[in-house]
């Protein structure tokens, strides 16, 4: 565009200069011209009329004296002059006197009568007539007429224009090329750098300045503008690129907006299975809770019932001692009642509330151990693989628990491949990471161990995995199973911060995957109890017994395990033998005793007397000081009553190979006993046979407890022990009967109508009577929140032994 | 120096002879036709009142500067009656002219110029005598009267009157002839007779 422009203003200037120039000389050609005319015209015609006069002169003696030949001569002068044409002298009667002619047919153009004085202008011919006086008198009339060639004068000039003209403009020409040089040539750089700087957008460029006039001005002022509009379009292009990598930006996102509003649906639909998932997940794990609760609650109840009933057995028991016969339905009817307590343990197990020891194990040395039980379980029909990973790690679980879990999930299994089949036992590690996890609301990340437990049989529709880790919920035939087995392990998985799954298939099998939480501990090495023989020994163990019954049977027990055995009757006598000096190698403990050393404090000392000592605890129930949360505290060993001989000889066993293990000593040689197979004599018969003394200090107790069977059952029971009773079928009334009388004891049900036990117990706390209060439960241990005094527990179903304990341990709490 | 012409006869030529003659006799047109038989006598007289504007006269001539000139006229009171109707009511050189009729033994004195006419031929030294030597314009009629001191003398050619002049004679009597009257002088006599 710049390009025009410059054409342009050359274009203009040279066009300019010589459109002047043309003018101013067309202008003064023209007036040259006219004048140059008028010059000529009147000079020829001056000229003629002087050369008239001096022919008038001249040929006026001729005329006067009448001489032709004189004046014909005189007019032959005119010969000199080419340009006239003619001359005639004409009397002042119009005669011609004398006449010449250039040539002679130009005679005729003589004017025929006498020409007026003057000048006539006639088609290229000038004729010039002037008069000849004599003192005023006209004596004749001169008339010299000449060429006139006043047109080619005219085109003469006309051409002299037109080469003054073409000259002219050449010189304006070239003069306006000078000053087009001179004026245009800083214009056309300062257009050129404008064009360039345009062109280019490059706004560094300066235009050189070469001239100090108004362009130099204006190469200046463009050059502040050139800076400052660099400024600006610097300025401007930043921006514009912010703005094209926002747009980028907004692009980018629009895009991710549209691809994702084109895989909404997609997203929401898988989204919505997910959410699904995870809610199926959620509404499952919320039932298993909720049934969880509901079972505690069956439990609870059952165990009441349970209750009742081995209480009143043990009652008549006592009452029918004479009778065999009677005594004989009465252990069927004990058998019967000591196995419905082992289905509410196993409901305590799925609702969580199941003490477990867990330690750091190796499922793999598990699994090992269970191998011939396996086999046994399972029958000859069923193949048996067992896939261990390498590196395994340890996980921290209870073992035995466990073993009853794997048990019971291969039992399953064996069912469900109606005996024929193949059960895969796969163990490794495994990674739940935070994408598995977020539909499984309950479980952790991070590093476990995988047991997988996969058979071949018939497989579980959905609808059945759903509901198969509920209680009860079983597709076996009535009478072939329980429905608790996966219950049970759902329960101790959980209780044991793992995770367990079903995946199953109908018509290809099942699979179980437990996940238990990897330990970071060493693995403590468990001799498979169940299969290892009952190994006795000859070590010194101190037994600490306070029920006489109990004392003597263990002491039958160990003594016919080889050991030497020691026995004392509380902590007190217990420090004593352990102070005389003999060694020990074991201190066998109730938890809870009699008299004002705990056992704790027994189990303190003598580890400060004798270093390498081992303690064993044992207790009716679970929850006390060393049990905290449903664990054991680490280190502590306990076996639970009631133990069977060779449950005990094992673990007597595996504590010293543990010591020893430690100590580097060689193991004593033990004899080898044959196994029993055959199921002992309940433990709860043999200690409700021995726990038939009476209390040494008769209390008053006030029992509380909203069902009356059990209170009645309570009551007598207690009443068999010696103590006095006072019943209540309420917190509230409880509090009527407080107001009036004092007890020593209260012993109320964890759970009641209205007023709970806890509140109760609260109240009565804080009016400082001194009280000492037990809670009974089927719940197992509940919390106790914001009461003063250290409570008791006895948990539902107890024996009679078991009550004796707690109210033992009670008043002993209370001397002390 | 003037070398006398001789013209071309012709009618052409004769006519404007005659239409010469008769300008001098007559203004009007009238005249113009009748002059064609103009006599000498005529033409001479009008020769000699047009000779006053070719002489110039030394100012002692003129007792004043509007004295007219005096013309004295011998021997042809033709030419006297002529010339006296010419000079009636003209000026030459804002002078008036006055003719004069000269008898034999008349005084000369006064005039400027002198024609002796035929009638004197015998008288003619007698005139010219007188005349020699003063400012005075001596005109003949007679052949071979320049020898005799006239300063201008008439002559007959080809039935024209033509007339001759006498430089020396004109110097001699102390006026100025113009040169141009030399052109159309059948013969200017300069220096020997």
């Amino acid at each position: 565009m710049f390009g025009a422009v410059k054409q342009s203003i050359s274009r203009k200037l040279v066009l300019g200069v010589l459109v002047t120039t043309l003018t101013a000389l067309l202008v003064a050609c023209a007036s040259m011209l006219v004048l140059d005319v008028r010059n000529y015209q009147t000079g020829w015609a001056d000229d003629l009329r002087a050369q008239a006069d001096i022919l008038a002169g001249v040929t006026k003696p001729a005329l006067e004296f009448n001489d032709a030949g004189v004046a014909q001569e005189n007019l032959l002068q005119l010969r000199a002059r080419p340009p006239i044409v003619t001359a005639a002298i004409y009397l002042p009667d119009g005669k011609v006197f004398a006449s010449y002619a250039k040539a002679p047919r130009d005679l005729a153009r003589l004017p025929k009568r006498l020409p007026r004085p003057g000048q006539t202008i006639d088609g290229g011919r000038i004729g010039v007539a002037t008069p000849m006086l004599r003192n005023g008198e006209l004596v004749g009339t001169i008339y010299v007429e000449a060429e006139y060639p006043l047109m080619a004068q005219v085109r003469r000039y006309l051409s002299i224009l037109a080469a003054v003209l073409a000259g002219s403009l050449l010189v304006a020409m070239l003069m306006s090329s000078w000053l087009q040089a001179a004026i245009i040539k800083p214009v056309l750089a300062l257009t050129d750098a404008v064009d360039r700087a345009m062109r280019k957008r490059d706004f560094s460029t300066r235009v050189p300045k070469t001239t100090e006039d108004e362009v130099g001005v204006l190469v200046d002022a463009f050059n502040g503008m050139l800076g400052e509009v660099g400024e600006r379009a610097r300025a401007l292009e930043e921006s514009h690129a912010r703005m094209q990598h926002e747009m980028g930006v907004r692009v980018e996102a629009e895009e991710a907006v549209r691809q994702l509003n084109n895989s909404l649906e997609a997203r929401i639909r898988e989204r919505t299975a997910e959410l699904e998932k995870t809610h199926a997940q959620l509404r499952q794990s919320q039932k298993l809770e909720a049934i969880g609760q509901l079972t505690g609650g069956v439990a609870h109840d059952f165990n009441n019932v349970l209750q009742v009933i081995a209480g009143n057995l043990q009652l008549l028991q006592m009452s029918l001692a004479g009778n065999p016969e009677a005594q004989r339905r009465l252990e069927s009817a004990a058998f019967a009642a000591d196995r419905g307590a082992k289905l509410s343990s196993q409901l305590l197990a799925f609702a969580r509330r199941h003490p477990l020891q867990p330690v750091a194990t190796n499922i793999g040395r598990v699994l090992r151990g269970m191998d011939d039980l396996l086999r046994r379980a399972l029958g000859e029909s069923v193949q048996i693989e067992t896939v261990v990973a390498g590196g395994l790690w340890t996980t921290l679980a209870d073992p035995h628990q466990l073993e009853n879990v794997i048990l019971n999930l291969a039992i399953n299994a064996r069912d469900a491949m109606k005996g024929d089949g193949r059960l895969t036992l796969e163990l490794n590690n495994a990674m739940l990471d935070d994408n598995y996890v977020l539909h499984e609301p309950e479980v952790a990340p991070g590093q476990y161990v995988m047991l997988a437990i996969s058979d071949t049989g018939c497989g579980m529709p959905p609808e059945v995995v759903a509901r198969a880790f509920e209680p009860f919920f079983t597709t076996k035939r009535e009478g072939e199973g329980t429905g608790l087995g996966l219950s049970m392990a759902y329960g101790f998985v959980k209780q044991s911060n793992g995770h367990i799954r079903i995946y199953s298939e109908v018509g290809s099998g099942t699979t179980v995957k437990i996940y238990l939480p990897r330990s970071m501990q060493p693995e403590v090495e468990l001799p498979n109890l169940r299969n290892a023989p009952v190994l006795g020994g000859s070590e010194t163990i101190l037994v600490v017994e306070d029920d006489l019954a109990v004392q003597a049977t263990v002491v039958d027990m160990l003594q016919g395990l080889g050991y030497r055995v020691l026995k004392a009757s509380d902590g007190q006598g217990a420090l004593t033998i352990l102070q005389s000096g003999i060694p020990v190698d074991m201190l066998f403990t109730d938890v809870v005793m009699p008299g004002p050393v705990r056992s704790i404090e027994v189990a303190r000392q003598a580890k400060q007397m004798l270093p390498a000592i081992e303690v064993l605890f044992t207790s009716g129930y679970t929850q006390n000081a060393i049990v905290h949360g449903g664990r054991l505290d680490p280190g502590v060993e306990l076996i639970s009553k009631p133990y069977r001989r060779d449950e005990l000889a094992r673990k007597i066993r595996q504590l010293f190979a543990a010591r020893k293990e430690a100590a580097v000593a060689a193991p004593a040689p033990m004899p080898a006993l044959p196994s029993e197979s055959a199921p002992p004599t309940p433990a709860s018969v043999v200690e409700a046979e021995a726990a038939l003394s009476t209390a040494a200090r008769p209390m008053s107790i006030l029992v509380v407890e909203d069902n009356e069977d059990a209170r009645a059952m309570l009551s007598e029971l207690l009443l068999v022990l010696g103590h006095a009773v006072e019943g209540a079928g309420s917190a509230e009334q409880a509090l009527e009967i407080l107001a009036e009388r004092q007890f020593d004891i209260l012993l109320t049900d964890h759970s009641l109508p209205g007023m709970t036990g806890l509140e109760l117990a609260r109240t009565v706390a804080a009016r400082g009577m001194g009280m000492r209060i037990i809670f009974s439960s089927g719940y197992g241990a509940p919390e106790t929140p914001g009461l003063a005094v250290k409570p008791a527990f006895l948990p539902k179903p107890f024996t009679l032994a078991a009550l004796q304990k707690v109210l033992d341990e009670t008043t002993c709490a209370d001397g002390a | 120096m003037r070398h006398p012409r001789i013209l071309v006869s012709s009618a052409f030529l004769a006519g404007l002879c005659l239409a010469g003659a008769g300008l001098g006799a007559a203004p009007d047109a009238a005249a113009a036709g009748a002059p064609m038989v103009a006599s000498e006598e005529k033409v001479e007289a009008a020769y000699l009142h047009k000779f006053l504007n070719y002489a110039e006269w030394p100012p002692a001539a003129f007792p004043q500067a509007d004295s007219p000139y005096v013309i004295g006229v011998a021997g042809d009171d033709t030419v006297a009656d002529e010339l006296a109707r010419i000079a009636a009511g003209r000026s030459v050189n804002n002078r008036g002219v006055v003719v004069k009729r000269l008898l034999p033994g008349d005084p000369i004195n006064e005039l400027h110029l002198l024609f002796v006419g035929r009638g004197e031929r015998g008288r003619l030294a007698q005139w010219l005598r007188p005349a020699k030597g003063r400012a005075i314009l001596t005109v003949t009629a007679f052949d071979g009267a320049l020898e005799q001191g006239s300063i201008i003398n008439f002559r007959t050619v080809d039935d024209r009157v033509r007339f001759e002049v006498s430089v020396d004679a004109a110097e001699q009597s102390g006026i100025h002839l113009n040169s141009r009257l030399f052109s159309v002088a059948t013969n200017v006599v300069k220096g020997n007779h």
